[in-house]
Parts: C-alpha cells; sequence; structure tokens
C-alpha cells in the first residue's frame, strides 16, 4: 500500500517534470520563433496571443502557423479576416517547426494567458519604479542650496546681532566705569568713536574686500564657462536609464560622433526604433508621438556649445583619436539629468593636448607622420604632432 | 546714545550686504549657463543645423536643418538609391537579386569592421554573437528576435539582411538614417560568420 502510494507520487512528479520541462521549452521556442512579432498579452505586429487556444482548435492553429499563406489561400473565412485585419501582413511559413514544437509553443501561451496575476502585478511595480525615480534623487538640489544658503545668511546675522549685543554691553560698562572714576563724560566718548573706528570699522572693510574679491573673481572666471550646466529638457531623458541600465551604445543614437563634426542630437526615428513598442502610454514618450504627428520638433537645449571662433570635430577625437566619450563628457552613464561635465576652456583643450599620447602604429591616419618621426621621439603627444598650433582649432 | 545704535543698525546692514555677496560669489543656478562675455561670439552667426537661437528666416518652418530636396542624391551617395519597394514581394526578390558589392569583401578586415559597426546599432538586442541575448533583451525590456543561426535565419540570403536593415522587420525599425549603405553590407559580412556558427 505505502509503496504504491509512493510509486503514485513519484509518477505524479516525474509527470509534473515533464510539464515543466515542456513549457520551458514552449518558451524557449516562444522566444526564438514568435516574440518579433508576437506577446501574449498585446498586440505588437500580429495580434495579442492570449486564449489563442480558446479561440482556435489545434489542428487549425498547426496548419495556420506551418503556413499561413496556404490557408488563406484555401478561403478560410477567419484567416482572411485576420489578414485583412492586420494591413495583409503576412506571417511567414514555419514549416521547419514540429508539431511537438508548435503543440509546446501553444502550451507555454497557454500557461501565460493562465496567469493573471503577473499581468496585473507588472502595471503596479511599473508605477513603483517610476515613483521611486521620482524621489529617487531625495531634495532637489536647487531647494538644498537656497536652503543652506538662507541657513548660512541666518548665521552671518546672528554673528553681527551679537557683535551689536557685545558693543552695547561694552559701552554700558564703560559709561558706569566713567561715572564711577568721576572721568569726563566728553573724552570717554572721542575713545569710544576711535574704538569702533580701530575694530569694528576695519573688520566690516576687510570682510567686504574679502567678500567683492570673492565674488569678483568667482564671476569673471566663470564668464563663457558653462561647467555644470544642467538645463531642464523639454523630455525628461534619462542617460543612466539608457546608457546605463540598458547598456545602448552611445553610437546607437549619437550616429555622427564617429562620422562628422558632430555627435547629432538623435532624430525622433531613432527613438521610435525601441519605442514604438517600449513604454507607449508614458507621457514622457508622447511627447515623441505627438512631435511625430504636429511635426513641430522636440526642442533639446544644447548643454556642451563651443564658442564660434573655435573648430572642434568629434570624428577626429573618437575615431582617428580614440578618445572615449567619457574623458570629455564625463559618467554619462550615471547621469539622470546630463550636465557639462568638462569646462570646455581653451587651458583644458591644450592640457590634453600636451598630455594625450598619439597610437601612431595602429593607425593609417598617423602612417606619414609616423614614417617621419620614427626614432626622433619616446613619446608621442598631441603637442608634438602640432596640436598646439593655433591655426589647428582658429582659423 | 543715539548715534551708537546707528552705527550699530550700520554694522547689521553692511554685515547682510556682505553676506549677499557672500552668497553671490558661490551661488550655482545650474539650469543657467551663466554670464557670457560677447555672446555673438559663443552661439554661431551662420545658420548651424544643431543650434538655434531664434527661427530661421530664410526657410519655410523656421529650421536650420534642411530636409535634402526631393528626388536629389548628394554627390557619392549613390548608393543611397534602393530600388525595391517595402512590401513582402519585394523582400522576396531582393532576397534572390541584391548581392553584396564585389569592394565589401569577405576578408577578415571588413568582418572586423562590420562586428564593430555592428556592436554599435545591432548589439543591443541581437547580441555580441547573434544569439538574441543583448542587455536589453535579456533584461526582458524588449522581446528578443530569433538568432542568426536558428533554423529560420541561418541560410537567410545577404539581399533579404540588407533589406531588413534598410525598411526594418517585425518589431524592428529601420536603420536606413544610422546606417550607411557601405556600412550596412560590412554588418552582413559580419552576420554571416554568425549564421555559420
Amino acid at each position: 500500500m505505502k509503496s504504491g502510494s509512493r510509486l503514485i507520487l513519484l509518477l505524479t512528479l516525474v509527470l509534473l517534470g515533464m510539464n515543466t520541462l515542456k513549457a520551458a521549452d514552449g518558451a524557449a521556442l516562444f522566444k526564438a520563433n514568435c516574440t518579433a512579432c508576437h506577446a501574449v498579452d498585446k498586440q505588437v505586429v500580429g495580434p495579442a496571443l492570449k486564449d489563442v487556444h480558446k479561440r482556435r482548435d489545434e489542428a487549425w492553429l498547426l496548419k495556420f502557423i506551418k503556413n499561413s499563406t496556404a490557408v488563406i489561400n484555401s478561403g478560410d473565412k477567419y484567416a482572411v479576416d485576420l489578414y485583412n485585419k492586420y494591413n495583409k501582413t503576412q506571417m511567414p511559413a514555419f514549416d521547419y517547426l514540429q508539431d511537438e514544437d508548435i503543440k509546446a509553443i501553444i502550451g507555454y501561451i497557454k500557461e501565460k494567458s493562465e496567469a493573471p496575476a503577473e499581468v496585473a502585478a507588472a502595471p503596479a511595480a511599473g508605477g513603483d519604479a517610476g515613483a521611486e525615480n521620482n524621489g529617487g534623487g531625495g531634495i532637489p538640489s536647487a531647494t538644498l542650496f537656497w536652503g543652506l544658503a538662507a541657513l548660512t545668511g541666518v548665521l552671518i546675522l546672528i554673528i553681527f546681532l551679537l557683535i551689536f549685543i557685545t558693543t552695547l554691553l561694552v559701552n554700558a560698562l564703560r559709561e558706569k566705569e566713567a561715572r564711577e572714576k568721576n572721568v569726563p563724560t566728553e573724552s570717554l566718548k572721542q575713545s569710544m568713536n576711535l574704538m569702533k573706528n580701530k575694530f569694528v570699522a576695519t573688520a566690516i572693510v576687510f570682510i567686504l574686500v574679502i567678500a567683492g574679491f570673492n565674488y569678483t573673481v568667482k564671476t569673471a572666471r566663470a564668464v563663457g564657462v558653462h561647467q555644470g550646466y544642467a538645463p531642464v529638457q523639454p523630455i525628461a531623458f534619462s542617460h543612466k536609464l539608457h546608457a546605463g541600465t540598458n547598456q545602448i551604445q552611445c553610437q546607437t543614437c549619437h550616429t555622427g560622433v564617429e562620422k562628422s563634426k558632430s555627435a547629432n542630437i538623435p532624430s525622433t526615428n531613432i527613438c521610435m526604433n525601441c519605442h514604438s513598442y517600449v513604454k507607449k502610454e508614458s507621457p514622457e514618450i508622447q511627447k515623441l508621438y505627438k512631435a511625430i504627428e504636429t511635426g513641430v520638433p522636440v526642442e533639446w537645449i544644447r548643454i556642451h556649445n563651443l564658442p564660434d571662433f573655435v573648430y572642434f570635430n568629434h570624428q577626429q577625437h573618437v575615431k582617428v583619436g580614440g578618445v572615449e566619450c567619457q574623458e570629455c563628457h564625463g559618467p554619462i552613464e550615471e547621469m539622470e539629468v546630463v550636465y557639462q561635465h568638462s569646462p570646455l576652456t581653451m587651458g583644458w583643450c591644450i592640457d590634453c593636448h600636451r598630455k594625450k599620447e598619439v597610437d601612431l602604429k595602429k593607425n593609417d591616419y598617423y602612417l606619414k607622420i609616423h614614417e617621419k618621426m620614427k626614432g626622433t621621439e619616446e613619446v608621442i603627444t598631441v603637442e608634438k604632432l602640432g596640436g598646439l598650433e593655433c591655426a589647428k582649432c582658429h582659423y | 546714545m543715539k548715534f551708537k545704535v546707528l552705527s550699530s543698525l550700520n554694522i547689521l546692514l553692511t554685515g547682510g550686504v556682505s553676506t549677499l555677496l557672500f552668497l553671490g560669489g558661490c551661488a550655482g543656478d545650474n539650469t543657467s549657463p551663466g554670464i557670457e562675455y560677447a555672446p555673438d561670439m559663443y552661439h554661431s552667426v551662420a545658420y548651424d543645423p544643431l543650434s538655434q537661437m531664434e527661427a530661421n528666416p530664410h526657410t519655410k518652418d523656421g529650421k536650420n536643418l534642411i530636409e535634402p530636396v526631393k528626388n536629389t542624391i548628394a554627390r557619392g551617395q549613390l548608393d543611397y538609391v534602393y530600388p525595391y519597394a517595402n512590401t513582402p514581394e519585394d523582400y522576396e526578390r531582393a532576397g534572390n537579386e541584391l548581392k553584396i558589392p564585389a569592394d565589401i569583401d569577405s576578408s577578415e578586415a571588413t568582418v572586423a569592421e562590420g562586428k564593430a559597426i555592428y556592436l554599435n546599432y545591432c548589439a543591443v538586442c541581437h547580441g555580441e554573437n547573434g544569439m538574441a541575448d543583448g542587455p536589453i533583451v535579456a533584461a526582458e525590456k524588449f522581446p528578443a528576435p530569433p538568432a542568426y543561426n536558428s533554423d529560420r535565419l541561418k541560410n537567410l540570403p545577404a539581399g533579404k539582411m540588407y533589406h531588413s536593415i534598410t525598411y526594418g522587420k517585425n518589431l524592428m525599425g529601420s536603420y536606413a538614417s544610422q546606417v550607411a549603405p557601405k556600412e550596412r553590407w560590412k554588418i552582413i559580412r559580419y552576420i554571416q560568420t554568425l549564421q555559420k556558427q
């Protein structure tokens, strides 16, 4: 009896194991063959496949998947309607799939259709992630800055209040002392004025001079330098998400970086290569859709801008020189909002041209100059190739 | 006594002013680019396609960035002319008729070049080795494409690949604006090595 029930248990386990094996196979097959056009719970290129096993019987599905064109041509009403509904897009023939493979795929779809909890949980999870994203930065940096500024102001005011009180007290004390010692008040007043001039006035002048100097130098040095500039863009695009988490290459969207002077701001069609599917409902993505529908382009705010009198070329630096994007633009893949990392001043350019070693050997671009310079220099920097000539950048 | 109070008020006043100056010195509003001396030297007077301060009076839509005139081809870009339409019939036709140009050979150097371009544009979904395991697909943020060495794609002719890169295929969008014709063929040379693996 006991061994009998054990056998049954074992059999059930084996069967269960086989069942999950089959479903796993189905998942792999579904991913390899179907996901380019189909999803279970949403319409992609083709219809959503949820409950497809309830809509059509297995024999019809087998026939349609193996050769949909033949089914449509045979005049099957359901197939023809489907074909017309989806802009006459034809599903390719999957004649190389075995019946078992297709059944495994249907099994996988069935399993997915009957798991409503996951579908309901998905948007909730998405919402949570969104909320986390919004709150993730803690207090906004602007609020923090002004809060600290106000606090500093209050503290400095307190210092002056204390000085004010001390002066009053000292004055009172002296007057009292003078009265006790019977010193004429006139001379006391004079000496007090002197005191005030000597200490307080000097202190005030000293502070004013330091503050003025600090202000002038900082302001003068920052003229035309946009380091740290992080404007609010029309779409809250996160480089941290795209280049960091999703590991999309910079060049995937900034297509000009290896071919031209500018790296290029991606046009909406590049966004749409993914966002025709991903997060279509997001209000930020909807701005893209609106731009495409109305023809009014998204007005991104330019962050890195070199003055008109200096020539800079991305291709020369990235393709020829092999400079990584991050060397100038900083940790872009960690920036929720992009800011200008480098000062982009002439001193900064020159500094790099002095230090940067050029790899002449693996680069056809430098073939001629390599022949010329062979054996003359130990280390070849950009400077040695004329990288400090005025006319290299200013012409 | 009156005079003293007044002068103390003066201290307070000057203190306040210097506080403001101190703060002014280190103020950091990072949503503004800051002070510019002679801004007309920073912002191109010539019409720069990627930087625009005001509407361009010479173009219809006010944009500096102008689209090429319809039915014109830039010099040296004849290969942008693609005679096949975005239809299933022309997909088949491209597969049968379109051949890789002679100057894009199957040498190791070309394949390596193709791989470099492939890594920039394709690998994020298709994966470095074309096994449909790119970071976005692995994170299940975008559905998986078929692997290049799968039964469905291992014998796919080069012409069909070129057609798919140009117009897009299924969920994949068009890469015509990102990848130049010669680059597309180089990518295909690399993919052909992936089909055989």
